[in-house]
């Protein structure tokens, strides 16, 4: 399975263009802002709780900055994951690429998992940029390791899970725009299904609820490890990419 | 080394090809021709494994297309039409890239990546970005990598599109060099190529082969007679007499006539040379003699007789075109 | 035919907005869920006929290959997404919960979990908390948890009381923050669900059934209840006394270890209540030290300057200069007061709100030349929490520094009145007045302290409205602070 040179070549691609730089800048700005909002906030409820001990009760680092935090961050996620993923297969197609690509001696498989390890990469390199907000943390204050190590594990299953919905939707389209909107689309549905679930009364209100991002990824920020938050978001993601490989295979008898 | 069965594919109600066969030898190069539209590309394209036929077979270097695609794959190189190359990517790593991924070990990669930039002319931009080369430099780069890893069949789309002259002449005799180790089969629509080139063709029209086998054969077998090209100073109608009269003359056809002088066109059976014939009259009936010389048939005469749809002889014969001109071939469309 | 397989094809679009109707018709019509499953049904028909013709067309151009691999390709697409529908459903029956946090603060305890493991009855929990309350969020997460644990017996709602005042009134609630449990017809208020030992008591108290009486008819010859003899009931009388005991302390214990363990809870939330206060107390020593300093001992330096520079006033020609010396000291003394005041208010701590700013009001009536009334209701020997002592005091000397600089009034009232547990202040004057509205938009200087006063109101969860009538019509200053439960006597 040739998948080290796809994905060498897929993440030589970002990074000798535009994209990956600008999306990094974007992201960690408006993740850095939140943090410094919040962390004041923080602050200034601290001085208040001084002057005031009442308002204190529910006043810790890990519940007041980080859950908020990651919270904010996946919200970000939920609207840069669609660019990132926007030209791995749409752009193929359009430049015409994908007529070589596929007629190299590598399995489509391959060469999914080459593009999907590439986005992957990309997507750690935006987490290691946040790592300096829990950095600044420690020197303030003692921060609590369990629910930031599971924090940031939340973090990567969920941008896996966007990483492989946006993957399929690039592999639907030649026109990347249509690709980021369709993945966006997706992922805004899965998010606020939770929403509805409260008007579906019944076993359906109780199945969308499972189905809904929103449900899972808070317990990851609490400090709490749930197998069934973890097997959602891994569901979700071999999903995706198992559609993926059949969009890949179905595009070939179009043509 | 390439066998097609029967291969069909359709694109929903659109049928592209249907039953195409034919075969091309190991070490050969084939010229693919068509006019625009004719299933070509789609031809190459199921041979290359990017897409599964409707119904029939092929078979690369030994394997089948679509049951052992990976095997076929891995022993040949493909350039399509567009030439689609990673522009955001220079041409050396580029050719690395594609080196890796077709399987060539590791140890050798870095040399066979220079021989390949070397003999197809690149050697000199491999630092540059794709984006930035010419057109010509493009196509270097996209056949590069298709040799890059030896591969036992070449499938090329049009390689030598929209190139000038000269870079034509340079990827031409790259082709030719080619040949006895690679088996190549090129399309184009540029007939005069495929005979400097091809040692045989396939014609395909409309989604079905119309003619195969070597270029010599296949004048033979559209162009039964033999041409002499003549001009007198006489008058026509009596030149049309005399030189029908020479034994083995099947037809005489007056081209021109000025001052004086007329040019004719005299086809005569396959192999029966009546030069000596016309001058000797031309002699006894003490005609000027001004030009008198044979004519091939050109590849092009063929393809356009062929695709025209026409057997009639009464066809007046094309002059041969200069060999850059690209055939247009608007007569496809008002064919039943 | 050709005409009608165009016509079918049209209907795709009817089917597909029969499905959009059906995923919207939940939150237009909520009442008319009946309506779904036909939609569903409909739409998908609908856009089932619409692919007919493509089928149709589709097949006879199709080669026998590639159906097969699209049919292949359907089955394997299905069935995978059966197996990730069947692996999800089977995540959320038997899955495991590790709580990283330090205090395992999202976890129940296991005699919480063994209680609602035992549940027999149905209970069912209505929460009336304010959207914006603290709380709601983690009893939520409290009460998702119970469920968990207790199946279907235990279910749980949220209902925000100011939305559906009502529901709020007919539970008999009064205050923001309580659950009612209900079992068996019984109810128990629960304040403070979020807390898991609270939650948990109320529920053992909901479901704890009554004393069950057994009466025994006797006088006729009927075998009697303490009577050893065979025919007699006392071993009956004696087992079930015997259960009894049992039971009870088998309850004792489950009581006892939850105790235990909330009480190990308690006690580092108290420990941390504890490093609070006592970070208040220090800052309030620090305070009094500043005060004491400022007051005396910088001030004594002033009188001393003050004294000898009047003691200098008989060899002094410029006698203007001096006046001015004089005058200058004069304003320092005066300033380094306020300043002493300001940072701790006179008498604040030891005598209480009342009586500071009853002494505070005489000095600023006499200072200013306003006529001012004072008055207390319900704060008679009473002591509020420092942080509301302080907060109004603070206010109330805001309010009057605005009413002598700016409103030219002659009367002026402070009222203080505890009622409801919450404190009421009204400040008001004849003064000029001036337009609230307008004056809000501009940036007048900090508006004369008024964006101080609601800061501080609202720390304490209060509020400041200011009522004023431009052309002498008066100002009106209401402040309300809430008061903690129970006031220090």
């Amino acid at each position: 399975m040739r998948i080290w040179p796809i994905y060498k070549k897929e993440l030589r691609l970002y990074f000798t263009s535009p994209v990956a730089y600008v999306l990094l800048t974007i992201f960690l700005l408006i993740a850095g802002y939140f943090f410094y909002s919040i962390f004041a906030f923080f602050t200034r409820a601290s001085m208040q709780t001084a002057m005031n001990p009442g308002m204190g009760r529910d006043l810790n680092v890990t519940d007041s900055v980080l859950r908020p935090l990651f919270s904010n961050v996946s919200v970000i996620l939920l609207l840069l994951m669609p660019l990132v993923t926007m030209r791995l297969f749409a752009e193929e197609r359009r430049a015409g690429t994908i007529e070589l690509l596929l007629t190299y001696p590598v399995r489509d498989g391959a060469v999914l998992v080459g593009k999907y390890l590439a986005g992957l990469t990309l997507y750690g390199v935006m987490l290691a940029g946040t790592l300096i907000y829990p950095a600044i943390l420690l020197y303030f204050a003692k921060v609590e390791w369990g629910p930031l190590a599971t924090g940031y594990l939340g973090l990567v299953l969920m941008g896996g899970m966007f990483l492989a919905i946006g993957l399929f939707a690039s592999s639907l389209t030649e026109n990347q725009i249509v690709a980021a909107i369709v993945t966006f689309g997706i992922l805004l549905m899965l998010w606020v299904l939770g929403w509805t679930a409260e008007f579906a009364g019944g076993p359906l209100g109780t199945v969308l609820t499972h189905l809904s991002i929103l449900e899972h990824n808070d317990t990851f920020a609490k400090g709490v490890l749930d197998t069934k938050d973890i097997i959602y978001y891994v569901d979700f993601t071999v999903l995706a990419l198992f559609l993926t490989l059949r969009s890949l295979e179905a595009r070939r008898w179009a043509g | 080394m390439i066998e097609v069965q029967n291969l069909t594919k359709h694109y929903g109600p659109l049928t592209a090809i249907r039953d195409v066969s034919f075969a091309v030898a190991p070490g050969e190069i084939v010229g693919f021709l068509g006019p625009n539209g004719a299933g070509k590309s789609t031809t190459m394209r199921i041979l290359a494994c990017f897409m599964p036929a409707s119904t029939g077979s092929a078979r690369v270097a030994g394997f089948d297309v679509f049951r052992e695609s990976m095997e076929v794959r891995k022993r040949i190189g493909y350039l399509p039409e567009s030439v689609p190359l990673y522009t955001d990517m220079r041409v050396a790593p580029y050719l690395d890239f594609v080196a890796e991924v077709k399987g060539v070990p590791r140890a050798t990669r870095k040399k066979r990546v220079a021989d390949v930039m070397d003999r197809c002319l690149i050697a000199d931009v491999q630092n540059r970005l794709i984006r930035n080369l010419s057109k010509g430099y493009r196509q270097r780069v996209g056949l590069a990598q298709a040799i890059v890893s030896d591969p036992h069949v070449l499938i090329l789309d049009e390689p030598t599109i929209g190139l000038d002259p000269q870079q034509i002449a340079e990827i031409r005799s790259l082709i030719k060099s080619l040949a006895g180790e690679h088996t190549v089969i090129l399309s184009t629509h540029i007939l005069p190529e495929v005979s400097m080139v091809c040692s045989g063709v396939v014609i395909i029209n409309r989604g079905s082969i119309v003619a195969q086998g070597p270029i010599d054969r296949l004048v033979e077998q559209f162009f039964p007679t033999s041409r002499v090209e003549v001009e007198l100073v006489a008058p026509p109608p009596a030149v049309q007499d005399a030189v029908r009269g020479i034994a083995g003359v099947v037809r005489v056809q007056e081209m021109a006539a000025s001052n004086g002088t007329a040019r004719f066109v005299v086809e005569s059976a396959r192999g029966r040379d009546v030069r000596g014939e016309i001058f000797q009259l031309a002699a006894a009936q003490r005609w000027g003699l001004l030009e008198l010389r044979q004519v091939g048939m050109t590849l092009e005469e063929v393809f356009m007789r062929i695709v025209a749809g026409e057997e009639s002889e009464a066809a007046v014969p094309a002059a041969p075109a200069a060999p850059a001109a690209p055939v247009e071939t608007s007569a496809v469309e008002t064919d039943a | 035919m050709g005409g009608l397989m165009r016509r079918l094809d049209w209907a795709f679009y009817p089917g597909i907005a029969v499905l959009a109707a059906a995923v919207i018709q939940p939150f237009v019509l909520p009442q008319q869920s009946r309506l779904w499953w036909p939609l569903v049904l409909v739409g998908l028909a609908l856009v089932a006929i619409s692919l007919i013709p493509w089928a149709i067309g589709a097949r006879s151009s199709l080669g026998a290959r590639s159906v097969r691999y699209g049919f292949n390709t359907l089955v394997m697409v299905v069935l995978v997404l059966g197996i990730i529908g069947v692996v999800e459903a089977l995540s959320y029956r038997h899955n495991a919960r590790l709580d990283l946090t330090e205090n395992r603060r999202h976890s129940l305890s296991s005699q919480t979990i063994q209680l609602l493991r035992g549940l027999t009855m149905k209970v069912s929990a209505v929460a009336f908390y304010r959207s914006d309350q603290p709380g709601k969020r983690q009893a939520e997460d409290q009460f998702k948890q119970y469920a968990r644990f207790a199946g279907d017996k235990f279910t749980w709602k949220s209902v925000d009381p100011d939305r559906e005042p009502q529901l709020a009134k007919a539970f008999g609630v009064e205050a923001y923050g309580t659950t009612v449990l209900e079992a068996k017809g019984r109810t128990e208020k629960v304040l403070d669900a979020e807390q898991e030992e609270k939650l948990t008591n109320g529920l053992v108290k909901v479901t704890r059934e009554g004393k069950r009486v057994v009466y025994l008819v006797q006088g006729h010859g009927e075998p009697e209840i303490t009577n050893t003899e065979r025919g007699g009931y006392s071993q009956a009388k004696e087992a079930l006394e015997v259960q009894v005991v049992e039971r009870t302390k088998q309850l004792t214990s489950i009581n006892r270890k939850l105790q235990d363990e909330v009480s190990e809870r308690r006690h580092s939330e108290e420990a941390r209540q504890h490093l609070l206060e006592r970070l208040v107390t220090i800052q309030a020593d620090e305070r009094r030290r500043i005060s004491r300093e400022l007051h005396d001992e910088i001030g004594q330096q002033v009188t001393a300057l003050s004294l000898r520079l009047a003691a200098l006033e008989p060899g002094i020609q410029d006698r203007a200069a001096l006046e001015k010396c004089l005058q200058l000291l004069d304003q320092l003394g005066r300033q380094l007061h306020d300043l002493a005041v300001a940072v701790r208010p006179a008498g604040l701590e030891e005598l209480g709100l009342v009586l500071a700013l009853s002494s505070y009001v005489e000095d600023w009536a006499e200072q200013h030349g306003v006529k001012l009334d004072f008055h207390q209701r319900g704060l008679q020997r009473i002591r509020l929490s420092a942080a509301v002592e302080d907060a109004a005091y603070r206010i109330v000397i805001e309010a009057l520094s605005n009413v002598a600089k700016h409103s030219g009034a002659s009367r002026a009232s402070v009222l203080l009145e505890r009622r409801d547990s919450e404190l009421r202040i009204i400040v008001e004057d004849n003064g000029k007045g001036f337009d609230v509205e307008g004056f809000r938009k501009e940036k007048v200087a900090d508006h004369l302290g008024v964006v101080g006063m609601e800061e501080r109101a609202a720390l304490l969860d209060g509020a400041v409205t200011l009522e004023s009538r431009p052309g002498g019509g008066g100002t009106t200053l209401y402040v309300k602070l809430p008061l903690a439960p129970a006031p220090r006597a």
